[in-house]
């Protein structure tokens, strides 16, 4: 009996701790309740000390040279280092430190590696991520990086520092998210590191409307595409200004017209998830001859998806080499956007389309060879192993690449069906000195124009509008990249890939890019609006924004005695010019006899407004609903296939363009009343009053802008615990001030080139990527209300201009 | 006083321990020191839960005031809003349930060895 009791407690106590030591009890996503509960191993582990820990002396392995590195009252790192190489080993342990499964767990989204820890319910993404070629374009960068012996000692150097840093952790050590995921980090490389340039290529350079421009254009037939979807607003104000001249003989690009080049038919079916429109971005520099101070001022707001932990991690890098500051990105080395004693540089987006599809014709049953200007050729397959966290076999993916880039997909429900993909970011780059990060450490390193413009021949992709101001006084701006030279037109649409005329006939000479140094008007600027005005000699297509570029070259025009506050000012600015060519159109073909009393008051706030996204005003919500109502109404004979069918949608401008010059088009005809054709003011009418009874159905309060934007910054990893759920703050996707519910300014830089540089920044997030920490989110409120830090450009070691909060040093052994 | 003492053992047993062992090791410290300090099987398991809880609990108590309860929070919230405190009781008891158990088995074990 006493045998009985004494096992049964035994065997009782064994189950009980196996279920606490169970992945994902009961189907559920728990993480072993034991582990993750013992202050000893668990979460409590990462509820690290709100005080800064003291100076310390920290022994490194593989550490060549020395290194010191101080913290100040945000949690910036200051690194000084003895060389570069032990610069980067030292901003890699950092970021790693402070950043480790954000590296982790991006780098496992664009390698498509997310199911080895999250099981089969991210199979799908992982799959689409393989045969999208992810990897294969970070094997051919890696392949570039071999070659480079500068670029390979900086990766090797950075590579280094994050190891060390992973291998001087225990599991208890581990941040949260691994715990909670229950998954151990690994050990990082360069081809990491170079998936992470990979993802920003897919963020920023994926986006492409081949199939639906394809669809929209056999459905609506070719004139009225054309009409509808222009490639050029005529009413852009373009980066480099309208009359500057191109200073180079245009290469000759033949204009091959013998076999019909673009596919014309219906593609059934949706599109594939891409990135969301108008990931946009802002930057100008304004000379000396604009500013109160006389000196040069450069700023500089990328936007991109809001996280938790942020994007960017902030740091200053000092060798004897460079003494730069700026954001990072967790998982490269160097600085992205910043600023040395000489120069600042920033960077936005330049929307060109570097993606293009084409219609492979296979030539036997089993799609293996596939016609090329009538003769076959075989496929090279790929496998891609994909582990399964539970699965016991690995599920293997074969990809089949044809002379245009891999056939992503291949199944008959998918509109891409045999289709190949070719993406200026799969090409391995062909042999020079240095390649992307070469660029960045040579930005970092500058100390005027020429070395800017040597720095730039170096990089890719994703293509960028580089700005640039220095000391001297000089500004600049470039569009930077890899561009395809293109026939005219060549690319809008799906092509026929059997064809090998239809391929790109090269690249764009770095040297002929479209660039602007030292302008007349006194400002150089880019918000991802045309990169210039139809004159360029070489034909591009893509997407490209309307109206903040417009208003900030207005503004920049207007403004003379600039002050850092105005140029701070100015990117917190609300005011958008698609409200202020909209409304009054709308107001226009308003018919106000129709309207109740309560549609008047409506109507009146309207009238009063000043086309400013404000947190508080109420006009901006009718405003856009207003807008998204009657653009909807107008259209609805393409958005009724909006769920069956991927189509493209006409432009907004486009849409203003409509009801400004052609109200009585027959798009405006509601396609559901067979006995009149209505004209803009019935659409805009009817719109309005739906919009009145929709915000008095759900807002019957009324609802302040910030409050129906509803901004969030979101957990990387979707745990809604570590989110932060509301920001109370202003902007609009159209305004310089580019806040939407979940994208905006990641990052704002204003720099002054005076005799002493000196800089302002802020990030909606904080240095730490912990949750824990009470440097996970700390900038957010004062980024909500337009605030900036003066950043501490230390000039040395003994600088305390600021205060140091500790330091510590890395010794090698 | 043996069973105070058994307490105390196991709490600064246990603290060694767990900063080298799996999490479950208070399970086997708890188990162990019951067994040496001959608790009583009626007493063994409250005696083992207040040890391990104090332990667990004290721990976690230490960690959330040093970070001034900003993680507790978040967990809390993840968990379902059951807030820091809420969090600290958790642990707490999860800890103690598993010094109880141990200490049970600790004490079961020590009577199969006594004459009938």
């Amino acid at each position: 009996m006493r045998f009985v009791k004494f096992l049964s407690a035994l065997i009782v106590t064994t189950l009980l701790v196996v279920l606490f030591s169970w992945h994902h009890p009961f189907g559920s996503q728990l993480p072993p309740i034991g582990q993750f509960f013992s202050p000893f191993t668990g979460f409590w582990q990462n509820a690290e000390r709100t005080a800064l820990p003291t100076s310390s002396t920290i022994t490194v392995p593989g550490l060549a040279g020395e290194v010191e590195i101080f913290f100040d009252d945000r949690l910036v790192p200051h690194i000084f280092a003895s060389d570069i190489a032990s610069a980067m080993y030292a901003q890699g342990y950092i970021t790693a430190k402070y950043r480790l499964w954000q590296m982790d767990i991006g780098m496992r989204q664009v390698s498509g590696r997310l199911s080895e820890v999250l099981g089969a319910r991210t199979l799908e993404l992982d799959t689409r991520q393989r045969r999208m070629g992810l990897v294969y374009a970070a094997q051919n960068a890696v392949v570039a990086i071999e070659r480079s012996p500068e670029e390979k000692t900086i990766f090797d150097a950075y590579t280094a520092g994050v190891n060390a840093w992973i291998s001087s952790l225990k599991p208890k050590d581990y941040p949260l998210e691994f715990k909670l995921l229950n998954y151990k980090p690994e050990a990082w490389s360069a081809l990491k590191s170079a998936l992470y340039f990979k993802n920003m290529a897919q963020t920023l350079c994926i986006g492409n409307d081949d199939l639906e421009s394809t669809t929209t254009r056999a459905m609506l037939g070719a004139e009225l595409f054309d009409f509808l979807y222009p490639d050029y607003n005529p009413k852009q104000s373009p980066i480099i200004p309208a009359g500057t001249n191109w200073n180079f003989e245009p290469l000759q690009i033949a204009q091959d017209t013998a076999k019909p080049a673009m596919i014309s038919e219906r593609i059934q079916h949706r599109s594939l998830p891409r990135p969301p429109r108008f990931i946009g971005s802002n930057n100008w520099a304004v000379s000396g001859s604009k500013t109160s101070e006389g000196y040069p001022i450069l700023c500089n707001d990328p936007h991109l998806r809001l996280t938790l932990p942020s994007i960017w991690y902030e740091m200053q890098l000092h060798t004897p080499q460079f003494n730069t500051y700026g954001v990072s990105l967790p998982g490269l080395p160097g600085i992205i956007i910043g600023f040395n004693e000489h120069i600042a540089w920033g960077v936005t987006n330049v929307g060109h389309d570097v993606v293009d599809w084409y219609k492979i014709t296979w030539a036997n049953d089993e799609r293996t060879r596939y016609l090329l200007d009538d003769a076959a050729r075989e496929v090279t397959i790929r496998k891609e192993e994909i582990k399964v966290r539970g699965k016991a076999k690995p599920v293997i993916e074969e990809v089949k690449y044809t002379v245009w880039g891999p056939v992503v997909y291949e199944s008959a429900t998918s509109p891409y069906q045999d289709m190949a993909m070719r993406w200026v970011a799969h090409d391995t780059p062909e042999a020079r000195d240095f390649y992307d990060m070469g660029t960045f450490l040579r930005l970092m390193a500058a100390k005027g124009y020429e070395d800017y413009s040597i720095a730039l021949t170096g990089y890719d992709s994703p293509a960028q509008n580089f700005v640039f101001a220095d000391k001297t006084g000089a500004i600049a701006l470039k569009v930077n990249g890899k561009f395809p030279l293109k026939k005219k037109g060549q690319g809008r649409f799906v092509q026929d890939g059997s064809y090998s005329g239809n391929a790109w006939k090269g690249f764009i000479p770095k040297s002929q890019v479209p660039q602007t140094y030292n302008p007349q008007r006194g400002f150089v600027s880019s918000a991802n609006q045309h990169s210039t005005d139809p004159s360029y000699p070489y034909y591009y297509n893509g997407g490209f924004d309307d109206y903040r570029g417009r208003y900030i070259n207005r503004r920049l025009e207007q403004m003379q005695q600039v002050t850092v506050q105005d140029m701070m000012d100015l990117q917190n600015d609300n005011f958008t010019i698609k409200a202020e060519e909209a409304l009054p159109q709308l107001l226009r073909h308003l018919q106000p006899t129709e309207l109740g009393k309560a549609e008047q008051e409506q109507l009146e706030q309207l009238r009063r407004w000043d086309y400013r996204f404000s947190k508080e005003a109420v006009a901006p919500v009718l405003f856009e609903m207003w807008f998204a109502e009657a653009y909807q109404r107008t259209f609805e004979e393409l958005l009724q296939y909006r769920d069956s069918m991927s189509l493209i949608y006409p432009e907004s401008w486009m849409f203003i363009e409509l009801l400004t010059t052609y109200p009585d088009h027959i798009l405006f005809d509601d396609i559901n009343t067979k006995d009149r054709q209505e004209k803009a003011s019935d659409i805009v009418t009817a719109a309005f009053r739906k919009t009145c009874a929709d915000l008095q159905e759900q807002h019957p309060e009324g609802i302040a802008w910030a409050k129906y934007k509803a901004t969030k910054i979101g957990h990387l990893g979707r745990i809604n615990a570590f989110d932060f759920p509301f920001v109370d703050v202003g902007g609009y996707r159209d305004a310089p001030n580019a806040i939407k519910s979940d994208h905006g300014p990641s990052w704002r830089m204003v720099v002054q080139l005076g005799p002493e540089v000196k800089a302002w920044g802020v990030y909606p997030g904080g240095q730490s990527g912990n949750p824990g920490s009470k440097y996970y989110d700390n900038m957010i409120q004062q980024w909500a209300e337009g605030q900036y830090n003066e950043l501490f450009f230390m000039k040395d070691k003994n600088d305390r201009r600021q205060p140091i909060r500790t330091g510590w040093q890395l010794r090698g052994h | 006083m043996r069973v105070s003492l058994f307490i105390l053992f196991t709490i600064i047993a246990g603290f060694i321990a767990q900063l080298f062992m799996p999490w479950w090791s208070i399970v086997i410290i708890a188990g162990i020191l019951s067994f040496i300090f001959d608790i009583k099987v009626g007493a063994s398991f409250w005696a083992g839960f207040v040890a391990s809880a104090l332990l667990w609990g004290g721990y976690a108590c230490w960690l959330n005031s040093g970070n001034e309860g900003i993680l507790a929070a978040r967990i809390g919230a993840l968990i379902g809003d059951i807030g820091s405190t809420g969090l600290l009781v958790a642990t707490a008891i999860i800890g103690g349930f598993f010094g109880a158990l141990g200490a049970l088995i600790g004490s079961l074990g020590r009577v199969l060895l006594q004459p009938a």
